[in-house]
């Protein structure tokens, strides 16, 4: 598991110095500090960035609307992002809004509300809101990322790094290259918001990385997986074969 | 007449819980200083349909009352009920209470804002009645229950969202 980037865009050094340090503290990684909308933009693309918190006012030009305006424009490049303000005036919150903000924080606010506002950005981007609040499940599925909560801490795990998926109950296994771990989420969901063409379900309790896969055993009804992992494949589910060229 | 500098008014899904968490996290030294119990008891579960910025603008102010009129090793609670359709969240100290006439004047949803009869102290500047225009505009309401000496619960009514709405 990974710590969530967040790319920081705000001029004033007192106001960004205090926001690394919570954000820091609650085991977010800093993808870098911009003061200018040009550096704000070469961050972006430069860097892996998860989500980004906006300074609507930087040396007093609203270069952080610009801003989100301009990451909105590729749907593909789009992140979650939080506006920061201090500001009052009518016409800044009216063009602000047409970015679809998934928070809006007005200054000074406190460690609690930073860390809420990011997480329900988060949802609202990827379209699974009331997940880390609630009571049975605590992931967010994006098309290259899970981002999961833990205890109090979000991590965000690559879906690429994934070999396979065991369910128990409300539970999931995740087992990746190096590391195995638990979430909560239910198997439905989680089908639907994975990419059918690159995770399979191969039985009623396994869901399979297809580019993992390194040899199927059909009469052992077997799939070896990447670090040699074995899943069992099912009668019920074997169709799935047919979609890859197989050398008989 | 909503005298408020909020101008970006946009109601979601809403957290209780971790609203209250976060209006209350700034008033911890204030709390400590007059040795007031404070307890957030808001369900974790529970979602409101409500403008986030308005709301904490209320509740920052609530909690500043109840602070202020509360002395000391006095109790603050905060509490949810859940019903079918709302939520309605209760604040509830042990202070001094609201004057009945004072009372029955901000229960009053006719009357409209004027300083008159209003006995402020130092505050935030905004009043109790402003609050109830904000928790209207949410489409929720608020009653005020208070006795002299005994203390207020203040009971603001919202309406509820179904988590997985």
């Amino acid at each position: 598991m990974n710590n969530v980037s967040v790319l920081i865009i705000e001029d004033t050094p007192a106001e960004s110095e205090a926001l690394v340090q919570v954000l820091t503290e609650n085991n977010y990684t800093i993808a870098g500090v911009a003061r200018t909308f040009g550096d704000a933009l070469a961050l972006f693309y430069q860097q892996t960035v998860d989500i980004v918190i906006i300074d609507v006012f930087l040396n007093g030009n609203p270069d952080g609307i610009a801003f989100a305006e301009t990451i909105n424009i590729t749907p593909d490049a789009a992140r979650p992002f939080v506006f920061l303000t201090s500001s009052n005036d009518r016409q800044i919150f009216d063009r602000a809004k047409l970015t679809k903000p998934f928070s809006f924080l007005l200054k000074p606010f406190n460690e609690l509300e930073i860390l809420y506002a990011l997480e329900i950005a988060i949802e609202k981007f990827y379209g699974q809101t009331n997940v880390f609040l609630s009571d049975d499940q605590d992931t967010v599925v994006s098309t290259d990322s899970l981002f999961i909560k833990k205890k109090n801490t979000l991590k965000k795990v690559r879906i690429d790094t994934i070999i396979y998926i065991e369910v128990e109950e409300r539970y999931c296994n995740i087992i990746t290259e190096h590391e195995k771990f638990v979430i909560m989420i239910s198997l439905t969901k989680l089908s639907e918001l994975l990419e059918s063409s690159k995770f399979v379900r191969t039985h009623r309790n396994y869901i399979v990385n297809t580019s993992k896969i390194e040899e199927i055993v059909l009469p052992e009804n077997l799939l070896i997986l990447q670090g040699n992992h074995k899943v069992t494949l099912s009668d019920k589910h074997k169709d799935f074969l047919r979609k890859f060229n197989i050398l008989k | 007449m909503l005298q408020t500098k909020q101008f970006y008014f946009h109601k979601e899904s809403v957290h209780l819980l971790s609203i209250v968490q976060q209006v209350a996290f700034n008033y911890k030294p204030l709390l400590t200083d007059k040795n007031i119990h404070f307890e957030n008891q808001v369900p974790k579960s529970a979602f409101v349909l409500a403008d986030p910025s308005s709301l904490k603008i209320v509740l920052r102010n609530l909690l500043d009352n109840a602070i202020k009129f509360t002395p000391e090793k006095g109790r603050i609670f905060i509490t949810a009920e859940i019903t079918a359709d709302h939520c309605i969240l209760c604040i509830e100290d042990s202070g001094v209470g609201i004057p009945l006439e004072l009372l029955n004047h901000l229960n009053n949803e006719n009357f409209s804002a004027s300083k008159k009869g209003t006995h402020e102290k130092t505050g935030t500047g905004l009043g109790m009645q402003l609050c109830s225009d904000m928790i209207r505009k949410n489409d929720g309401k608020m009653l005020i229950e208070s006795t002299e000496s005994k203390g207020t619960t203040i009971r603001i009514q919202l309406q509820k969202v179904n988590p997985n709405e």
